[in-house]
C-alpha cells in the first residue's frame, strides 16, 4: 500500500498482510503503553520498548545494577545476531511510522551500465557501489560521545524519538524530530532514515553481520534463497524496501544473511517462482515464494526492465 | 568477502557534519534569565543526569501532579527536553506517588533516595517582591503550604527558609500570591550543587 509498483498488479502474498498487521499491533501497543505510563504506574513497565534498546543500554551501562535491568536490550542483541534486522522490519514503532509514509521519491535501481545480463530471463542488479552507509557513522558518534559524557540518544535514537513523539502529541506539543523524518521519509524514500541514518539500525546491523554464517535452523527468522529456483528477474531487489541488491545475487544459496535485511518478507511476496525464496523460522518455513505459479520462460514476464521505475 | 568502500569525500562530509553539530550542542546559547533548572527528585547530580537521560519523556508523562515538563531551548541544546521540575505547574509530591519518575526512568537517571533524603532544592525569599518582606502586608502563604515546617516568620511576620528543613517540593512557590512570578522560588542546591550560578536570591 506505501508504494505502487506499477508491475505487481495480483494480489499481495499473505507475508505481505501478515507483516502490516504485526506493525500495526506493536505500534499500538507502543502508543497504548505511553498512554498508560500516566499516574499511576500500573503492573507492567510502560517504558519497556525502551529497555528494549541497545542504545539506551549503552548510555546507561555504568550505573550499577542496569545489566540486569536492561536485560531485555542485551536479549534484542543476541536475537539479531541469530536472526538479523527483524526488530527493524516488523516492531520498530519509528520503522513502522516511516514505512507507512507516502513517499515521492522514485526508486532509482541503477543505470543500464550496472546491470549485466545474468541466467535465464536477462538481468539481475548488480551490487552497485559499496560505501559505509553514514549510520555507522552516526553511532561511533554516538559511542564515542557517550563515553565522554555527552549523550546523543535523545536525537539519534529511533524510539525515543518515537516515545517522545507521542508523549508531546498527548500533552499537546508538536514533535519535531519525527516532523522532520517523516518530512525526510517523503523526499527520500520510506526507509531512507532506517537504511542509510538510524544508529539504532547500524547497532543491529553489526549484531546481525556476528551471525551471518549461522545456519537457518539455528534462528528465529530467515531469509532463504534457493538458487536453482531463481530466473535472477531482479523483483526481490525492486521490492526490497531497505534496497538491498544481494537478494538477486546469482552466487547465493542458503540463508541470505545481509547486514541490512530487516527480514520484512516483501522479496519473498514479490518473488514469481515457486521455492526460490523462503522466510523461515528454525528451519520451518513460514513463508514461501510464488504463491501463483508464473512461467519462469514467459520471455516478457519473468525480465523485468530495471530502469522502468517500479 | 565483500569488499566495502568507504568513500573519503563522504565520510569528510558526515565527519564534518558530526563536528557542526557538536559545536552547535556545546555553543548554543543558554539565556541567563531562565527560571532555575529543577530536577525531578533523586535525580544523579547534573552532570551525570544530563550524560544519562535520554528525554523520552517517560518521567513527565509519570508524573502524578504533573510539576514535570521539557525543558525548552532556553537551558541549552544539552538540556534541551530534559525534565524540568516546574514549581509553578504543581507541587512535588515526592512523598506520596511512589516516585513514578523514578519507576517511569529506563535509564535509571532518577533515583530513589529515602524521603528525608531528598533535596530538589531550596526555596528563597525574593524581598524585594514578598509582600510581607516589601509592604508589610500580612502573608504567610507559603508558611501554611509547607509540609516540613521550612518557613518560619519572624517577630514582623516576614518569612524565612530554615534551608535545612526545605526540600524544594515547590509548595511555597506554587501558592505563592505575588504575581506574574511568585516571590518565594526554588533553586537547585544540595544534591544538585554546582548550579549555582543562578543563586541570586536572598533568603
Amino acid at each position: 500500500m506505501e508504494r505502487k509498483r506499477g508491475k505487481s498488479r495480483r494480489s499481495r502474498h499473505p507475508i505481505s498482510w501478515v507483516r502490516r498487521v504485526v506493525q500495526a499491533l506493536f505500534l499500538s501497543l507502543f502508543v497504548i503503553l505511553v498512554w498508560t505510563a500516566a499516574y499511576p504506574p500500573g503492573g507492567v513497565n510502560e517504558n519497556v520498548f525502551l529497555r528494549f534498546d541497545p542504545l539506551a543500554a549503552f548510555v546507561a551501562v555504568s550505573w550499577s545494577g542496569l545489566w540486569t535491568y536492561l536485560l531485555p536490550a542485551w536479549l534484542l542483541l543476541l536475537a539479531t545476531v541469530f536472526s538479523g534486522r527483524f526488530f527493524c522490519g516488523w516492531i520498530c514503532p519509528l520503522g513502522t511510522v516511516l514505512e507507512w509514509t507516502p513517499s515521492a521519491r522514485r526508486r532509482a535501481v541503477g543505470k543500464p551500465s550496472d546491470l549485466r545480463p545474468v541466467g535465464l530471463a536477462g538481468r539481475t542488479i548488480v551490487a552497485g557501489e559499496r560505501r559505509i552507509r553514514p549510520k555507522y557513522a552516526f553511532l561511533a558518534l554516538f559511542l564515542i560521545l557517550s563515553l565522554a559524557g555527552i549523550n546523543l540518544a535523545w536525537v539519534y535514537d529511533p524510539l525515543v524519538i518515537a516515545n517522545r513523539a507521542v508523549v508531546f502529541v498527548l500533552s499537546g506539543g508538536i514533535p519535531f524530530l519525527l516532523i522532520g523524518l517523516v518530512a525526510l521519509a517523503v523526499v527520500a524514500g520510506p526507509r531512507f532514515w532506517c537504511r542509510e541514518m538510524c544508529p539504532l539500525g547500524a547497532c543491529l546491523s553489526l549484531s546481525s553481520m556476528v551471525g551471518s554464517r549461522l545456519p537457518a535452523v539455528a534462528s528465529p527468522i530467515s531469509l532463504v534463497k534457493n538458487e536453482e529456483s531463481c530466473i535472477h528477474c531482479g523483483r526481490c531487489s525492486l521490492a526490497c524496501p531497505f534496497e538491498i541488491n544481494e537478494v538477486a545475487d546469482s552466487r547465493r544459496t542458503g540463508r541470505l544473511a545481509v547486514a541490512d535485511c530487516a527480514l520484512c518478507g516483501e522479496c519473498v511476496a514479490s518473488c514469481p517462482c515457486e521455492g526460490a525464496l523462503f522466510l523461515r523460522s528454525f528451519g520451518v518455513t513460514l513463508a514461501a515464494s510464488g504463491r501463483e505459479k508464473r512461467k519462469p520462460e514467459g520471455a516478457g514476464r519473468g525480465e523485468v526492465d530495471l530502469r522502468c521505475e517500479g | 568477502m565483500r569488499r566495502l568502500r568507504l568513500a573519503r569525500r563522504e565520510f569528510l562530509a558526515w565527519g564534518l557534519a558530526g563536528a557542526a553539530t557538536a559545536l552547535a550542542y556545546g555553543l548554543w546559547p543558554q539565556e541567563s534569565d531562565a527560571s532555575p533548572l529543577l530536577r525531578p527528585p533523586g535525580a544523579q547530580d547534573e552532570v551525570s543526569f544530563v550524560s544519562r537521560c535520554l528525554r523520552c519523556q517517560e518521567c513527565v508523562r509519570a508524573c502524578m501532579t504533573g510539576c514535570l515538563e521539557a525543558a525548552g531551548r532556553e537551558y541549552g541544546a544539552a538540556k534541551l527536553w530534559t525534565p524540568k521540575f516546574n514549581p509553578a505547574l504543581a507541587k512535588c509530591e515526592f512523598e506520596l506517588c511512589g516516585r513514578a519518575c523514578a519507576h517511569a526512568c529506563p535509564v535509571g537517571a532518577i533515583r530513589r533516595p529515602d524521603d528525608d533524603e531528598v533535596r530538589i532544592g531550596t526555596a528563597r525569599v525574593n524581598r524585594e517582591k514578598c509582600i510581607a518582606w516589601a509592604e508589610g502586608k500580612d502573608c504567610l502563604v507559603c508558611q501554611e503550604r509547607c509540609s516540613y515546617g521550612a518557613i518560619e516568620p519572624d517577630s514582623r511576620g516576614r518569612p524565612h527558609v530554615l534551608e535545612e528543613k526545605c526540600t524544594g517540593c515547590g509548595a511555597c512557590q506554587n501558592t505563592c500570591v505575588t504575581c506574574p512570578d511568585a516571590a518565594i522560588v526554588v533553586f537547585p542546591s544540595g544534591e544538585g550543587a554546582g548550579r549555582g550560578k543562578r543563586g541570586r536570591g536572598r533568603s
